[in-house]
């Protein structure tokens, strides 16, 4: 039996006149608290990205949380193009439950900071968890590529269609 | 994939009046909305014990995204 999950995502207008954007329900989970957030499929976002308020809703306390310097020297000089450093690097903090402070720049060329913290998500049946950027923004929650979109074994997105998929394995 | 009523509920209706702001939908409601989204969770849980509530930022009018 094939245990790959298809999860749908369809491309909507949230009020009349704006354009189709492909939206998802994702759960957000740390430790007895969670929170449902509608996010944008992002293919360009590196990270998924969302709110440091909604961080701070969820019980996250960023500064007690603060990695260690060497680790956030780590991150500076990290080789992002190389997964398996990637990998390792997230893999570490999200055992540790460390944040990380980085500046992720935007499509507009401002960088904005936050943190890098994992938390457990849950996108249709499928649970993980998954390295956040959250950032100090009031913006749309984005899912991103990093933990997600690199663990597909095929995303899809039919604009014709107005709908979307990942699968996953 | 199991079918998410809020989020049905959310595409399903008009929300203009709510455009540039956060929405917190809990059983085919909104049971809060703000500005930011500090405000609205805060609302919305003393509202709702739900923890299926659903918050949506709507688009701004006239506003294109670039991400």
């Amino acid at each position: 039996m094939s245990n790959v999950q298809k999860i749908e995502f369809s491309f909507r207008p949230l009020t009349p006149k704006t354009l189709h954007r492909p939206c998802i329900a994702v759960k957000f989970r740390n430790n007895n608290r969670e929170d449902k957030l509608l996010c944008i499929v992002d293919s360009g976002a590196d990270f998924t990205t969302i709110p440091i308020q909604a961080g701070f809703m969820l019980g996250i306390n960023f500064n007690k949380s603060l990695a260690p310097e060497k680790i956030i020297e780590e991150w500076r000089n990290l080789n992002q193009s190389d997964n398996k450093q990637l990998n390792d690097f997230i893999k570490k903090i999200t055992e540790k439950k460390f944040a990380v402070p980085i500046n992720i720049g935007c499509a507009c060329g401002k960088g904005t900071n936050g943190f890098l913290y994992s938390v457990e998500v849950e996108i249709g049946n499928h649970k993980k968890n998954l390295p956040i950027f959250w950032i100090n923004a009031d913006i749309n929650p984005l899912l991103g590529r990093t933990g997600f979109f690199d663990k597909a074994k095929e995303v899809v997105f039919n604009a014709r269609q107005n709908k979307g998929h990942f699968l996953m394995e | 994939m199991k079918k998410d009523k809020d989020l049905d509920f959310l595409f399903k209706n008009d929300l203009s009046k709510y455009s540039g702001k956060w929405v917190a939908i809990s059983n085919r409601k909104i049971v809060s909305s703000g500005r930011n989204i500090k405000n609205t969770m805060t609302q919305a849980r003393k509202k709702s014990r739900s923890k299926e509530t659903l918050y949506a930022k709507i688009p701004a009018k006239n506003q294109s995204l670039i991400l």
